[in-house]
């Protein structure tokens, strides 16, 4: 787990320090940015879900965004997605269906020097809302002491709110295709008290119980002009 | 339109510079998304986790103490979880997941023929909480303490320091026996 937060502190660090570098060099720049924005809107769809569908099949992710231009450097973001979990087993029978969305703002640390350098550093900020439902037909516990207890938890609805701190990059390895990963971190702000069960998976939050503070998001963006 | 590198600013040809680079990270983090940490403990039910303190007035933190010999049975089941066990300070106990109390007779060490009445009896009052940990491990029993009742023969108080009992070491309540200072 160290050595995990060493690399994503490396990352980090590596990848600001070249942003603000190239900010450093904008300053003595002497080229105008008398360009005008060309609406656009970039759909990204989240491929983690991928990589992450391979070890825990039971949990199934779709994740979209959209976002676009609104000033110079700064791009508006709508996010949404939704999520299934589904696992039968000896001792218990899970399921979970909910969605999420999120919006906010990102702002690009590399600036654009003209209308062609599309290449993003980004730092940004997410409002977030989750809302799913879910319940566990049976399960069984083992206590060798006082012997098995089983249950069931009925179906339940549970909402969650958060904020998230977002920075990433993306690049354009084709014309108009982009590939981008970006780093979240969540601060909890509401959810619902006293839940019959935690979740299990909080969509567009990660595990209810576990999640990590720091997750990472690899992503194909395509640019539509409007 | 072509590119005009040549009058491009030093971010720009950074960014280009660097593009091959975000490449090989896309692809390169895309490892450790597929890397499965989960460590499966064999537990289902996580115990009680109790220990044993004098405390001391002029002290910061309460001593911990040691009993010379403590047994240690649920009440209602015949299986002993301490058989009057040496040296003991901190002891673990299992709640029951099939109700909303669990009773535990501590035994303390004296005479065959009236150790039956050394005694004390320690009732838990909780909720428990089925919690799915992973797919893998399944549910767990976690708990969350609402109140612990005792009886008086050999200890003076209980407080519950941690009312969540869920899958980590910390201490859930402390016993304070009744103690003669000048046996310490």
């Amino acid at each position: 787990m160290k050595n995990i937060l060493k690399y994503f502190l490396w990352l980090i660090l590596t990848t600001f320090s070249v942003a603000l570098y190239a900010q450093d060099e904008n300053k003595t720049d002497t080229l105008e940015r008398d360009f005008e924005i060309k609406p656009f809107v970039r759909l990204g769809l989240d491929i983690s879900a991928i990589g992450r569908s391979i070890y825990e099949p039971e949990v199934r992710q779709f994740e979209f965004s959209l976002e676009s231009e609104i000033l110079r450097d700064w791009f508006l973001n709508l996010e949404g997605g939704i999520m299934q979990v589904r696992s039968e087993q000896e001792t218990f029978s899970y399921s979970s269906n909910g969605y999420f969305i999120r919006t906010g703002a990102d702002v690009n640390l590399l600036g654009r020097p003209d209308e062609f350098q599309n290449d993003l550093v980004l730092l940004g900020l997410r409002y977030a809302y989750s809302f799913l439902q879910h319940e566990s037909p049976y399960y069984f516990l083992e206590n060798p002491y006082w012997g098995e207890h089983s249950g069931s938890i009925r179906q339940t609805s549970y909402h969650t709110h958060w904020v998230e701190l977002v920075a990433g990059v993306r690049t354009e390895a084709f014309n108009n295709l982009f590939l981008g990963w970006m780093l979240r971190t969540r601060i909890p702000l509401f959810r619902t008290r006293e839940p019959d069960i935690e979740p299990y998976y909080i969509p567009g939050f990660g595990h209810g119980k576990r999640s990590s503070p720091i997750s990472i998001h690899f992503s194909v963006y395509y640019r539509f002009g409007l | 339109m072509k590119r005009n590198f040549e009058k491009k600013p030093i971010s720009y040809s950074i960014a280009l510079m660097h593009k091959p680079l975000f490449i090989i990270w896309f692809l390169f983090l895309l490892l450790p998304s597929c890397i499965n940490e989960e460590i499966c403990e064999d537990v289902s039910t996580v115990p009680v986790r109790i220990g044993f303190y004098f405390d001391d007035q002029d002290a910061d933190q309460p001593i911990l103490l040691a009993f010379d010999s403590l047994k240690v049975q649920g009440l209602g089941n015949d299986s002993i979880i301490y058989d009057y066990r040496y040296n003991v300070s901190r002891i673990e106990l299992p709640l029951n997941s099939n109700d909303q109390s669990s009773t535990f007779l501590f035994y303390y060490p004296g005479p065959p023929e009236i150790a039956h009445l050394l005694v004390d009896t320690v009732q838990f009052f909780y909720e428990v909480n089925p919690t799915l940990i992973s797919m893998e491990c399944g549910f767990v029993s976690f708990f969350e303490l609402i109140e612990v009742k005792h009886s008086s023969f050999f200890i003076d108080s209980i407080a519950i320091e941690d009312k969540l009992i869920i899958n980590n070491f910390e201490e859930h309540i402390k016993i304070f026996p009744l103690v003669d200072i000048d046996d310490l």
